[in-house]
């Protein structure tokens, strides 16, 4: 008789361990960053009780207020212009099955991914300068833009591909014309890839801290730049607050999203 | 071209798909007319060419070559939103982000009439395929057969001309496939719309067409009603592909009138009938005959002596299937004959190994043109 | 009936249908396709002949050929007499980076293998929510992610107060500002982009696989090695890459948890942008790296093309 731990074949030993301790490892860090930013005082061994100071105090900053104020606007204007060119990319990619240059189209909207993150960054500067664009909001958003569209493609096209095309002859045997087959029927069933590939942008562009240091200019923060500044002189309970914070909203835009990716007809209106 | 007006009226539509290896051509200069009111089913293997060519009627595909009618008026020209033809598709494709009435009255919508029409409209197709219930249900939330007659109401709403129906009962299992074949035909004959049904079923194709159209290969073998197509099979695709059939190989010794007096490979003699495009075979000709199983009388060999054509031959299999008994016969000929007995009869069983005599009559024998 | 002895003339609704839908793809796809080689293609042809310019004073370039950049990393020119010496120095940060992205790619694949194949096995809800939850560390701030990682293994972080604690150790660990710290740091980073790409192909794999194995009496680990890592491979290639490119390029990591001691490539082409100011000098630096990145890219697809051509077979 085989000992009853080796009866399922596909089970090894230690591979559990590992993937606990895999867990442990990648929120480990985080859980640690966030538990000190409740604590009162600035001391890493005493715990001074549960507060809010630290987030208080970030609030009140003048400069994170307004980096603030500059990441949403231009994660809300670079994610709008990346979904809507890679929907009609993923429309025109998904929809017409066969045509020749159709892997090139691929490999040209996943550019952005492949390319390392810091080449993208000073490439971008370089051409700003060159053509006379200023630096600013205005070039971060353009910046984040071409950076975001695969991000934003990745959950279109997923739903896209998983939309039969019979829906659209449906729609037209119908007597719906192009526009409002598109309108009335594929569009409402394209939504939750669209607000997901929404989201995944919005994060994207909030998130990037790399490209945004280059092609900001003086004048234009955002908030990884604030925080990276911050902490160039040193790391405070301050941006343990702030970062809390901006973790908390990646992860519930990450959730949402993954939930409207896997979301499945009935709707529950 | 006579006068008489069809509802769907096909000339010599062709259509060629390029692909990367060369071309493939699904329909080869197909003609076909399809009369007003008529329940019409197009029936043939996978990849005959039948789905395209309804394709072709509803509008999702292109002509290569050739013209479509639709009571009289050329339609080539129009997109699928253009013409009055709706198609009940064989994965339905309801709009899984509209409730059950909502899917209904689409067509009604995209055609702008007023919300009290389109209400009446909905109720009234609820009604038709007793749907009533299900009015604020999605489609998600349905069984395969409560979709298919939303499918149905949803194709009907608008009144089409014409309504194409996509393999529609294929999701099914077998004891509501075969009732809602009852029911499509009812559903025909209540709205006097004419269907056009493509199915890869014999046994739908017989038990719901009024005139049926057997394809192959991109190309329409025979067209006729369902007792045509059984009974007097045009050629040897045509009598295999409907029903079962026995196949011999045959030499006409003389013609007389319809009937051909023929003589089988191991020198035993039959009538067979010879019409359609066989009406052309000459004495001397090798010919293929088709006889059905059931139309195929077998006796102990003793009983007759030499009375009419009987053929000689043993049982060599016997299978029971509860109605019927199928028998195994091998005769002089290279292929054993197949003869289906009913069991309600008094009839004698025989035995394997027992020496029998076959017979059957010079009309239920075929003689296939190819 | 008219038979046709030569071909049809195609319908005229077919060709128009045909052209319809090329101008449609057409208006769909070029918006994106023009903004993404207007803003990074384009730019990226700039910065190749960017490399081959001469720095400006203050930054910027004099629009004069030269290959001085690229002699620069083999070489150092003497001030006075204008003679090439051997340099190491720029070679030195490539080979770092590349052995940290090297050891890096090594370390998440460790971790990350078991990991996946541990998910692929669990029941499907269970699968669910564990990828969910490998998932969402890759879509939180790299930034953020870093500082988390250097506030706890600082010498004054909490890490060395548990172990000092605990007495585990009598002077707090040196983990942070170190060869080591990056190396954490880069997998710490990445580690998702292995996991994910093996789970994808570790879950695709046909488990009745390993009972024929061990009918066939391979013992466990030998099946593990000789059946279910060739089929995963794909996988492990993938994943591979997408450590190992941004790894190479890294700038958050070494910039933190380096200490700016301990450069990478990625800082090295950034400090010529910010403090040195030599632009063609950092162009020539990118355009090196993008050379090594695609040529990785390359073996990546070839070997997905093998891939794809074994299925077929």
């Amino acid at each position: 008789m085989k000992p009853p731990r080796s009866r399922d074949l596909k089970r090894y030993p230690g591979f559990g361990a590992v993937t606990w301790a895999c867990l442990v490892f990648l929120y480990g860090p985080l859980l640690v960053i966030a538990l000190y930013s409740f604590n009162e005082i600035r001391s890493i061994t005493v715990w001074g009780g549960f507060s809010l100071h630290w987030y208080a105090k970030a609030f009140n900053n003048e400069l994170i207020q307004r980096s603030t104020w500059n990441s949403l606007v231009i994660a809300l204007c670079a994610a709008s212009m990346a979904t809507t060119l890679a929907t009609a990319a993923a429309l025109a990619v998904i929809r017409h099955r066969r045509f020749r240059a159709r892997e090139t189209c691929i490999g040209i909207i996943n550019l952005p991914l492949m390319v390392p993150e810091i080449v993208t960054a000073i490439a971008s500067l370089v051409f700003f300068v060159l053509v006379g664009i200023p630096l600013g909001v205005g070039s971060i958003v353009l910046a984040h833009t071409v950076f975001c569209i695969p991000f934003a493609y990745l959950p279109i096209s997923a739903r896209l591909e998983g939309i039969e095309g019979y829906y659209e002859e449906a729609a037209g045997d119908l007597y719906a014309d192009s526009r409002r087959a598109f309108r009335h029927v594929l569009l409402p069933m394209l939504m939750p890839g669209v607000l997901a590939g929404f989201m995944l942008a919005f994060i994207i562009s909030l998130d990037d801290f790399i490209i945004t240091n280059f092609v900001a200019g003086p004048g234009a923060s955002t908030l990884p730049l604030a925080i990276y500044g911050l902490v160039r002189t040193g790391l405070t309970p301050e941006i343990n607050a702030v970062s809390t914070l901006l973790l908390l909203v990646s992860v519930i835009f990450v959730i949402l999203s993954c939930l409207l990716g896997r979301k499945r007809y009935p709707a529950g209106h | 071209m006579t006068s008489e007006l069809f509802a769907v009226n096909g000339i010599s539509i062709t259509k060629v798909y390029a692909g990367g290896t060369g071309d493939v051509v699904a329909l080869d200069d197909v003609s076909i007319s399809i009369k007003d009111n008529e329940f019409f089913v197009l029936l043939g293997p996978s990849g005959c060419g039948k789905t395209t060519l309804l394709r072709c009627i509803a509008g999702f595909e292109a002509l290569t070559a050739g013209r479509i009618l639709l009571f009289g008026e050329g339609i080539d020209h129009l997109p699928p939103h253009r013409r009055p033809v709706n198609t009940v598709f064989q994965h339905y494709a309801l709009f899984p982000h509209m409730t059950v009435s909502d899917n209904i009255a689409f067509s009604l919508r995209m055609l702008r009439r007023d919300e009290r029409e389109i209400a009446q409209t909905v109720e009234r197709m609820l009604a038709l395929v007793h749907m009533a219930e299900f009015a604020g249900r999605y489609p998600a939330q349905l069984s395969g057969g409560q979709q298919q007659r939303v499918a149905l109401a949803r194709a009907l709403a608008s009144h089409p001309k014409v309504l194409l129906l996509d393999e529609p009962l294929s999701a099914l299992d077998l004891k509501l496939r075969q009732a809602m074949r009852l029911e499509l035909k009812q559903l025909q004959e209540e709205t006097g719309i004419t269907f056009v049904l493509v199915t890869h079923d014999q046994d739908e194709a017989l038990s719901m067409g009024d005139r049926i159209a057997v394809m192959s290969k991109g190309a329409i073998q025979q067209t006729g009603t369902p007792r045509e197509i059984y009974d007097t099979p045009v050629n040897r695709f045509v009598a295999d592909f409907i029903g079962e059939t026995n196949f011999l190989d045959a030499t006409i010794r003389s013609v007389n009138a319809n009937t051909a007096d023929c003589v089988l490979e191991g020198g035993a003699r039959t009538g067979a009938t010879l019409a359609g495009p066989a009406a052309r075979m000459r004495p001397g000709d090798r010919v293929l005959l088709s006889v059905r199983p059931e139309k195929i009388a077998v006796r102990p060999r003793q009983q007759q002596p030499g009375a009419g054509h009987g053929i000689d031959g043993s049982i060599t299999r016997s299978v029971y299937i509860g109605t019927d008994t199928l028998y195994q016969i091998a005769l002089d000929t290279r292929t054993p004959l197949i003869a289906r007995l009913q069991n309600s009869r008094q009839a004698t069983d025989f035995a394997v190994g027992e020496a029998v005599s076959v017979s059957f009559d010079a009309a239920a024998c075929r003689v296939l043109a190819d | 009936m008219p038979s046709p002895a030569t071909p049809p003339p195609r319908a005229a609704s077919e060709h128009a249908r045909a052209r319809r839908r090329l101008k449609a793809r057409a208006l769909l796809l070029s918006p994106a396709l023009l903004v993404i080689c207007g803003l990074l293609v384009l730019p990226l042809c700039i910065i190749v002949v960017y490399s081959f310019l001469t720095p400006g004073t203050y930054g910027g370039v004099v629009w004069r050929f030269s290959t001085e950049s690229y002699v620069q990393f083999l070489f150092e020119r003497d001030l006075f007499d204008d003679t090439l010496a051997f340099s190491p120095a720029y070679l030195q940060i490539y080979w770092r980076s590349f052995i940290q992205a090297l050891v890096a790619t090594t370390a998440c694949f460790l971790i990350g293998f078991p990991t996946a194949y541990y998910i692929a096995t669990l029941p499907e809800r269970k699968k669910y929510m564990w990828v969910l939850l490998i998932t969402v560390p890759y879509w939180i701030n790299l930034l953020i992610r870093t500082i988390a990682m250097l506030f706890l293994i600082r010498n004054e972080g909490p890490l060395n107060h548990a172990l000092l604690f605990a007495g585990l150790v009598d002077a707090p660990l040196k983990i942070a500002y170190t060869n080591i710290g990056v190396g954490i740091g880069l997998i710490y980073t990445y580690l998702p982009f292995m996991v994910l790409p093996l789970y994808a192909a570790i879950e695709r794999f046909d488990f009745r696989l390993v009972e024929a194995a061990s009918d066939l009496y391979a013992r466990r680990w030998t099946i593990l090695r000789r059946v279910i890592l060739p089929l995963a491979m794909p996988g492990v290639v993938a994943g591979s890459l997408l450590v190992f490119i941004p790894s190479l390029g890294a700038f958050i990591a070494p910039d933190l948890l380096g200490g700016g001691k301990n450069l990478m490539i990625g800082n090295l082409i950034a400090l010529q942008f910010q403090g040195s100011r030599n632009w063609p000098f950092g162009s020539a630096a990118a355009v090196i790296l993008m050379t090594i990145v695609l040529c990785a890219l390359l073996v990546y697809v070839r070997q997905q093309s093998k891939a794809r051509l074994r299925q077929l077979r």
